[in-house]
Formats: C-alpha cells, structure tokens, sequence
C-alpha cells in the first residue's frame, strides 16, 4: 500500500537560485525501512520535511505530495501529528520537558489525550525501550544516546504510521548510534510502521533497510534495494559512503549478491580466498621523532574526594609530529583525559610534562568558539596577522566560508573553521574530541588529511574517538582508554587486529582470514585489488613564524576622552563610597549631595565611555483576544479596590496584604494576555532560552553576591522582543531561580520587581522612545537595578517583618539596601555596556530569520 | 522520589495549605500565634530537613536582629520609657517588645519559606497550572529543562574560550566582565538558534493544536480530601477569629491582650492545628509503616 508519494516535486527556497530538491518522483510503501543518503547539502532535509506538513519548509514547489492517498495540504494538523513521527539530529533541542515521563507524555498532551490513557502509553512505550528506571529522572542526567532514544519513544507514544529520522545518529557515537537504529529496526518489523531515514553512517542501518536512495545536488541518482548495489551503476560519491564489506566488494570487481553486513562479508570474503591466507602489507612505519612533545607519568585523577579514581596511574608518551589516537567506550575517561592535558583539569598525583608552548583543545561541540557574525571576525579575534589568517584558512578548506555566519556552517565546514582558530592561537599540541561526530565520508576524510597534513609539518595532534575508521586509517599509534589506564598502546595495524570487538569493521571482517588487514584498503591491496584514491588538498600546511598571537589591534581614543573616562570612573567611586556612608564626617551636612553625584557620574560615564552606535528599530504586531484583554482590564480595575479595603478594614499586615495583592493583580494581565494570545511553539521556546539563560547566569555567578547578569537580561529581553515578553523573562527568572536556590519569603517582590523591569525596558526600546544605544541601555540597566528593583524590593522587607511604615523607617530600609543596589546596578551596567550592541544586533538578525514573533 | 510523606500529598492540597498559613499568619502579632507558627515550622523543618538544620540556624538571627533592630530604631510609641537614644528620642519597652515578636515572626516565615520550597516543587506548580495557562506552562516546562543545559553549556563555552585566554576568569576586572559577556552572548544566540528545532519539535508533535490536556501524575486521593477538609476546618476556625477579633492583643501605647473566652480558644487551637498539621500527617505515616513493619 501507498503512504506517500512525491511526484515530479522540486522544491525552491526563497531568495535561492538553485532548486533544492529537483523532479523527484518516489513512493514509499507501508512497512518499509527506507534509507536516504547523500552529501551535506543534498537535499536530504528537504525531502524528510516535505514529508510532515507541520514542519514543511517554506519556498515554491511544483509538482505534488500525497500522504496517506491524499493530498499534503489536505492533510489536518491533528492528522499529521498522529500519523507521522518526526525525529530530528540533535537530542538537546529535541526535548522540551525536564522529565522522563513529562516527554513521553507530550505528544498525547497535544492531542488532548486523557490522563489515563496517558499513563497507560507511556508506560508501555517506556516498557519497549527499557526506560523504566529512568522514567521519574531528569532528562538531563541521560546520556546522548538515551536522549535521542527518549525523543524516538515520545514520538512513538501517538503510535505514528509513518516514521521520519532525519540523521538521527549524527550527534551519536557509533555504539549508541548501534542502539538506536536497533530499536529502529525493532519498531519497523515488530509494529509494521513505515521508516525513513536520512543517514551518514551507512554501517548500521543498511543491513535492516528495505531501499537504499541516494540524492545528490537535489536529484534522485539511485534507488534500489540494498541488495542490488552491484547490479546498478553507482552513482558518484555513494561508494565511499557505503559500509566496509560492501566497499571492499564493490572495488574487487561486485560478483554475486552484495554483503551489506560484516558477516556476509565474511562469508564472502572467505569464498572468494577458498583457503588462501594472504597477508596485508603493513603501512611503512612513519619513523617516530626522537622529541617528546608530551609526557604523563602515572597521572591519577578524581572528580571528588570520595569518588573513584577516573585516570589510574596513566602514563603516556608521544613525539613531536604525531597523530595519536584513543579509543574508548562511554563514560571511561577520554574526555577527562584530554582535559588534563590541556591543562583544564589537574592531576592530583604524578607529573604531566609538555614540552611546547601551548595545547589548544577543540571541544566535542566546537559552536562554543565562535563569537562573532563572520568567521573571517573569528579567526582575527585570535591573529591580527591577515596573512596566516589567509594561509590557514586555505588550508582547511574555509575559502568561501569566510563572510558567512559561523552558526549557518554544516558540522563538517564548522569543525574546519574551528581547527583554523584554534591553528591560529599557534598550538604544538592540538587535541581533537570526536572531530568527525556527524560528518559525512566526504567531510571526514577531508578533515583526516588537513590533520595529518598538519602532522607532517610536525604539530602534534592527539584524537579521541569513537570513530575506529578514523583511527586505523590515520593515526600513527593509539590506544585504548579502559579503567583508567591506556591500555595496548601500538601502531593501529597491530592494535586493531588484535582486538577482536573494539576494532574495524575490516578487522572483524577479516579476521583469520587475512592477517593485519584492520582498514578497506588494506583487505582491496591484500586481495590485489586498487581501492579508489582519495583526494588531498593542495596546500602544505605552512608553520608560521614565531610572532606572538595578539588581539586584535585597539582603536586609538583621543586624550580627552581618556580623561573623561577616567574622571567620571573615580567620580563614580568617591560618590558610591559616599552613598553607602564609607567617607565619614564629608556629606554630613548635604546629605544628599553623594547620591546627586552617583546619577551624575553614571550619565557622564557611559556617555564618556560610548562609540555612539544604535541598533535599528523593529516593530512587531500582536493580535489578542477580547476574552483576554477583557480579564486583564479587570484585573487593573480591582488594584484601587485592593487598597481601599486594605487601608480600610486591616490593621496588622495591611501593607503585605495590599503590596501582595496589588502585585498579583497587575502581573495577571501579563500573563493572560500571553495566554490569550496562544503564542505559537518559536516564541514560547524564544522566551523559555531567554528565561533559562537568565537563571543559569545567576547560578553561574553564585560566586559574587548581587554581581548577576540576570536584569541585564531581561533589559535585553524587553529592548529586543517587548515589554509583555520583557515582563515575562523577568518575572519567570525570579520565580523560577527562587525555585532552584529556594530563597526565603521575597519571590513575589522580586518577581514583580524585574518584570516591571523588563517590562519599562521593552516600552522604552522596543516601541523607538529611546534609541537602542549602548549607553542609553546601559544606563537604563543602572537606574533600573536602584530604582525601579532596588525601590520595589527593599521596603517589602518592612512589610514582611510587620514593622511600623513610616517615612524614617522607609528611608532607613532604603538607605540599608543602597550599597547592594548600587553594585546591582553596577554590574548590570556594566554587563548592559559590554552585552547589550552585539546582542541585540544578534537578536534581531534571529528575530528575522526565524520570525519568532510572528 | 519526595522528600517527606507530606510532600506526597496531591498539589492542590499542599497549595492550598500554604495559602491558608500566608492567609492566617502573615495577618498577626499575637505572640501566641508567633509561637505556635514558630515551633510549628521549626518542628516540620527538623523532620523532613534533619538534625543538619540546627547548625544553619544561627543565620536567622540575622533578619530576626533586623527586624528587632528596625522597630526599636524608628519606633517611639509605648509608654514605658527605659531610655533615650542620643538623638533623644525614647526607647520604650513596648517598642522592643514588639521589635522581638516581629524577630520571631520573621523566623518563622523564613522556615515556614524554606519549607514551602522544599515540599512543592516545580514540577507540582506545572501540575495545578497545566489546564488554566497551557502557554505558561509550557514556557516553565522548557525553561525547567533548559536550565541544567545552559550551565553546562557556559562551562563548555568558558573552557573553550580559556585557551585564548577569554575564560571568565582571565585579565583584570573589566577584561574578566567582557569575556562573561562574551561567553553570555555566544550562549545566548546559539541556544536561540537551536530553540528553532526545539520548536519544531514541539510542533511535530502536534503542539499548538486546540483542546491541549495536561498529563497530572498527581492522583487525588481520600487522603487528600480528608487533609482538605481538615486544613479548612482548622483555617475557617483561625480566619473566623482573626476577622471578629476573638483574641486581640496590643502592644500600643501598652501591653493589652483580651480576655480568654471561647472564641478566642477556637481561634488559637485552630490556628495551632494547621500550623503543626504537617507534622502530625508526617507522624501518622511514620506509625503506619512502623505498626505493618512490626507485624512482619
């Protein structure tokens, strides 16, 4: 039977001149396992998403979808997401709940399923995948492969019939990605649901699929069973994605039925020697320099006092110009280890020695070395020197990627652009951390060669991976991390034969059959055969002179301005000091006269300090429902009601009643106008990042009171997206930090407090009525933290402790809170001055590609 | 797994019972009634936080000293003269009377806060909110999980950048705030850019779609209504006396209390009840399995 079927589609992004998907004509039927593969850019993506309407891009088509006999628009929302599962690549983005069970419940919440219904499928699908220890848990305490497993099984929760992975296993290492694609293949032949998936890493999924189809540029260029690989001509590029045996098959000529999976390349393997042994050439030992680049003697190393050992007395040593590879399974230490090297973590026992100046590390998720809007303003960020930035761009690769965003990179052209960054900062040693996670072969073998480019002109490259492939191929020696030690530290050819489960798949292949052959070319040579030549780049990779590394070169302030900054920075001081009373016997007598001054400096210094640039204005439009709108004039009606009767009819506690009241009733229109407006998924996850990144900033800074970048923050979230959504960063960050650090009976007033702040800042920014300049901005954040926080939440103090309000009580509640107001405010001035231009430059360049808002 | 039996009663119940003390307590100064607030808080705290609490228990003495400190400052009624401060202004006994109840109330309701935090967690928040604001809701849901993320990705940022020498902790102090700003920026534009999928995510899944139920794990149990029940019964009775002044009690110009009548009894037993209920659930369940353990 049919479930869907493209015909003749081709599809076109807007503002694009190519098609990306071009006359595509397909049928899956229900019940198989289909595979896509193709390059980055092929088009894959595309195709997955015109198969879920929710998720359809936007652009002209031509031609036609049909799901389920009908066509894809006729298709209703609550059809699709019942019929149609959908997976994507990357597990952290893909959950929205912090728990286990809350996420296998969401799509039935969707659906408005029932509580018992609920209970009774999630149970059952936590059951299939063996989460049932994990189901009251956190999602954050499971590994990634878990995560992407929970994303699978919530998907599953609607029953769906057909099932869409759009490279699910790319950010997987090869064992969880095995696990994955098991229970992919268990859902498709135990529930008969119809699977597409796009993937890179053909080894896993190729012997369960049903069809294999290859895009290339937006083309379907070959479309067969798996098993007919060698009937068809291959079309270019496919071969060097397929799996080992079929690789090895194909380039020994492809006689009889194709060996999609390692046993049948065994099998096959051992037919066509009949009983010969031959014996693979080994790969001529590159001659080791007799220079150490680095030496760790019996390292020992723990997380905690009372937790064990994760490093046991390792010792390790390698040369100058080497690419040294670790093998090691989940969670053994590799990343600990690295992290010693590089210096971020210490041993507590045994001597780690590096003989060079400088390790640079490239972190498993190398987005978080890029801060600018180019990569060409990344790469100067670490070298002023335009000429090396040139050479190592060309080097790895980066030629046209230069003006483009570092976030719009593919995996493979943003993992080159951050070993350019980190080659630029002049490492000897580089340590990569699973560099080629969710590359495709052409990307990977690509990065292979700039490293061991990199090796020859003696940088010393040490690699952790999973990726066995990787490490035969490449590496002089490696080793495996077990236990806390390095265990078999060899040359690969040695290594991998004689492991016999953590090795190549041509290893396994091989074994007792040809011996030493752990990679596809050393079984095609043993069996003389010529495997297919793999393209180097064309540059040498060119060691730089010796010149410090220095920031980029600072504009030249003229000496007045200097002065300025200076005079208004120790104005600032002295009145500060002043305010919170610390120059005894000076303001006695004009006691007011320090807190005039802190106002004045403050305005003179961010103007003293300003470049005088702004950020351009948007506006945005919102629709409300009257039911809403009606509510929340309601709500306002009541506050002179609230305070009539507490003025009236209370005596103890009339301040905390009309104060907590009061503030309930003016939060509620923020919040029912929210509701009421039923804001579609983007923005609720715009405001859901902005708010969490405003709690796990006051958790990162738990170290210096009131020195937090939350009101800064809000500022930004107010100026950027508007008062309502200003008001809600502000409100939800204070109620949900309370939550976490448990804080004492103060919530209500620092909730209302910091969204009235985020909610004047989206008034004042958001709507043009000041400019968004970095001292308008900053300065607002300054006045904001004394006035308008600091005014709301130190008299609440008094109301709490059922004191007596009077104008000197009041002013000695606010006198008490003024120091930390002022170091409040001054941090968030100064956060606002560094943060506020280059975020909401960034804000709003995302608030128009993604139309959060709309 | 909750952290004591009582945190194990259905939300709205544990709402409702914090919502009735704000209700009650926040609205007095009769010593009697800070008393018993007091002790009750204190002995709920010990239970379900152990005998660990006791050495945190000196920090209170920190607002307690303010509040006291506060009253006695800037507070000159009462009659009873015991000196001058020298400004001149007296420092009556009344004043520093009411100063140490207003001490002690705050203790409590800096136990009682902790408590509250302690026993109704977020995940119970979502539970009472789930069906009235779906969108706010969801909004905590994804911020709940967003946040462990976050701190883990700024330390993944912070090391990255440590290597060029931008780490949060590298330079002086202004170079140290631009690299936390740095670092806060890269944060925040990465993780609104993979907010898109998060969001694709949630609509693949069919959010957005009318009549949203909300799945509640909670199940309201007969415990829970007879804990109900109890709870109002106990806050009716407080709230009756506190409204029609059954037991009255002045500090100013001096020291006052009402006569003991019925009424007042009710007041105080009722508002003593609710305030040690906890507790008392806290022992019953104790007993229970203790009595099945014995019979084993």
């Amino acid at each position: 039977m049919e479930i869907a079927s493209f015909k003749a589609l081709s599809f076109t992004y807007p503002d694009a001149g190519d098609a990306a998907l071009k006359d595509i004509s397909l049928t899956l039927h229900t019940g198989e396992l289909t595979v896509i593969c193709g390059a980055s850019g092929s088009g894959k993506t595309t195709l997955l998403r015109c198969l879920k309407p929710a998720l359809a891009p936007s652009g002209t088509v031509t031609g036609s979808i049909e799901l389920f006999g009908k066509a894809a628009s006729e298709l209703s929302d609550r059809e699709q997401a019942e019929r149609i599962g959908f997976v994507g690549q990357d597990p952290e983005s893909m959950i929205v709940t912090d728990k286990v069970w809350h996420e296998l419940a969401f799509p039935l919440e969707s659906l408005g399923a029932g509580n018992g219904d609920i209970r009774r499928r999630t149970a059952e699908m936590a059951e299939f995948f063996g989460m049932t220890s994990s189901f009251s848990k956190p999602v954050d305490e499971l590994s990634g492969g878990q995560k992407q497993l929970l994303a699978l099984a919530s998907a599953m929760t609607v029953h769906p019939e057909l099932l869409i992975l759009d490279e699910p296993s790319s950010r997987l290492d090869p064992i969880a990605a095995r696990e994955f694609f098991d229970a992919v293949s268990r859902i498709n032949r135990e529930f008969g649901t119809t699977v597409i998936v796009s993937e890179h890493r053909l080894g896993e999924v190729l012997p369960a699929a049903d069809r294999l189809i290859c895009l290339d540029g937006g083309r379907v260029v070959f479309d067969a069973a798996p098993s007919e690989l060698g009937s068809r001509e291959l079309p270019d590029g496919l071969a060097e994605m397929l799996p080992t045996p079929v690789r090895v098959w194909l380039s020994c000529g492809g006689e009889g039925s194709c060996p999609v999976s390692v046993s049948k390349g065994r099998s096959w393997l051992s037919q066509k020697l009949s009983g010969s042994r031959p014996e693979a050439t080994r790969p001529e030992n590159t001659e080791l320099s007799d220079e150490a680049a680095l030496r760790l003697r019996d390292i020992r190393f723990r997380y905690e006092k009372n937790s064990p050992d994760v490093l046991k007395d390792l010792s390790l040593e390698v040369r100058r110009g080497e690419f040294f590879g670790i093998i090691g399974g989940n969670g053994s230490g590799k990343s600990t280890l690295l992290s010693v090297i590089a210096g971020i973590r210490r041993q507590y026992s045994g001597k780690a020695e590096l003989f060079g100046r400088k390790v640079m590390l490239l972190p498993q998720e190398p987005q978080s070395l890029f801060a600018h809007d180019t990569v060409a303003d990344d790469l100067r960020e670490v070298c002023s020197d335009e000429e090396s930035i040139e050479r190592t761009a060309s080097l790895c690769g980066l030629g046209q990627l230069m003006d483009r965003h570092p976030f719009d990179l593919s995996g493979g052209e943003l993992q080159r652009a951050a070993i350019a960054k980190l080659l630029l900062a002049q490492p000897d040693i580089l340590l990569l951390d699973e560099p080629t996670k969710g590359m495709d072969a052409r990307s990977r073998n690509r990065l292979a060669d700039i490293v061991r480019r990199l090796c020859q002109s003696g940088e010393t490259v040490i690699v952790v991976s999973h990726d066995t492939d990787l490490i035969a191929e490449n590496c002089g020696r490696c080793a495996m991390l077990f236990d806390g030690e390095l265990i078999g530290i060899s040359e690969p050819c040695g290594f991998f034969s004689e492991n016999t489960f953590y090795t190549t798949a041509a290893a396994r292949m091989s074994r007792g059959l040809i011996d030493g052959a752990v990679t596809a070319e050393g079984i095609i040579r043993a069996l003389g055969y010529t495997p297919p030549e793999r393209s180097l780049p064309d540059e040498l990779p060119p060691k730089s002179p010796d010149k410090p590394s220095g920031t980029a070169e600072k504009k030249k302030s003229s000496p007045a301005r200097f002065a300025a900054k200076l005079i208004t920075s120790f104005a600032f001081l002295f009145s500060a000091a002043g305010c919170m009373g610390l120059i005894p016997g000076l303001f006695e007598e004009h006691y007011m006269l320090p807190y005039i001054l802190l106002a004045a400096s403050v305005v003179c210094g961010a103007l003293a300090f300003s470049d005088g640039r702004t950020v351009p204005q948007r506006k945005a439009r919102r629709k409300v429902s009257a039911r809403s709108a009606a509510a929340s004039v309601i709500m306002l009606l009541l506050i002179p009601l609230t305070v009539y009767i507490g003025a009236t009819y209370l005596n103890t506690g009339k301040y905390l009643f009309v104060s907590l009241l009061v503030m309930l009733e003016a939060s509620a229109p923020f919040y029912l106008l929210f509701e009421g407006r039923s804001p579609k998924a983007r923005e609720i996850a715009a405001v859901a990042v902005l708010t969490a990144a405003a709690v796990a900033g006051r958790l990162a800074f738990y170290m210096l009171p009131q020195f937090k970048p939350v009101l800064a923050v809000v500022v930004i979230s107010g100026a950027a997206f508007g008062g309502g959504t200003g008001f809600l960063v502000g409100s939800l960050s204070m109620l949900l930090s309370n939550f976490i650090f448990g804080q004492g009976p103060w919530t209500p007033w620092q909730m209302f407090s910091m969204g009235i702040v985020g909610f004047i800042s989206g008034l004042l920014f958001s709507r043009g009525m000041l400019p968004k300049k970095r001292e308008v901005v900053a300065l607002f954040g300054f006045f904001a933290a004394v006035v308008i926080y600091g005014g709301i939440v130190n008299p609440s103090t008094l109301f709490i402790m059922h004191n007596e309000v009077t104008v000197a009580s009041v002013t000695a509640a606010y006198a008490a809170g003024l120091p930390l107001d002022i170091i409040h405010g001054a941090a968030s001035l100064g956060f606002l001055f560094v943060l506020a231009p280059p975020l909401l430059k960034k804000l709003d360049r995302l608030r128009t590609k993604y139309e959060f808002f709309e | 797994m909750e952290s004591c039996s009582f945190a194990g009663l259905h939300p709205a119940a544990i709402a409702l019972y914090f919502i009735l003390l704000l209700c009650t307590g926040a609205f007095t100064m009769h010593p009697c009634f800070i008393a018993l607030s007091l002790t009750g808080a204190a002995c709920f705290a010990l239970r379900i936080g152990g005998r660990g609490l006791v050495r945190k228990a000196p920090l209170l003495l920190i607002p307690a000293l303010i509040a006291a400190g506060v009253n006695v400052l800037f507070n000159h009624r009462g009659v009873t003269v015991l000196g001058h401060f020298p400004t001149g202004n007296p420092l009556t006994l009344e004043a520093l009377i009411y100063g140490a109840a207003a001490g002690l109330s705050v203790c409590a309701v800096i136990i009682w806060c902790w408590c509250f935090y302690k026993v109704f967690s977020a995940d119970k928040l979502m539970s009472l909110t789930g069906r009235l604001l779906p969108s706010l809701t969801a909004v905590i849901t994804l911020t709940l999980r967003f946040i462990p993320l976050f701190v883990r990705r700024f330390r993944e940022i912070n090391s990255a950048r440590h290597q060029f020498g931008r780490g949060a902790s590298d330079g002086n102090l202004l170079q140290r705030l631009r690299n936390l700003a740095a670092i806060f920026s890269i944060l925040l534009t990465r993780s609104l850019e993979d907010s898109v999928h998060t969001a694709d995510s949630m609509k693949s899944r069919g959010f957005g779609l009318p009549h949203r139920t909300s799945y509640d794990r909670f199940r309201f149990r007969r415990r829970d209504a007879v804990m109900i029940l109890l709870m109002l019964c106990f806050g009716a009775a407080a709230l009756w006396g506190l409204i029609s002044g059954q037991a009255e009690f002045r500090y100013y110009p001096r020291l006052y209390h009402s006569d003991p009548c019925f009424g007042a009894v009710v007041e105080t037993a009722g508002f003593g009840l609710l305030c040690f209920l906890p507790l008392f659930y806290e022992i019953k369940e104790a007993l229970k399995w203790r009595l099945q353990a014995s019979r084993l």
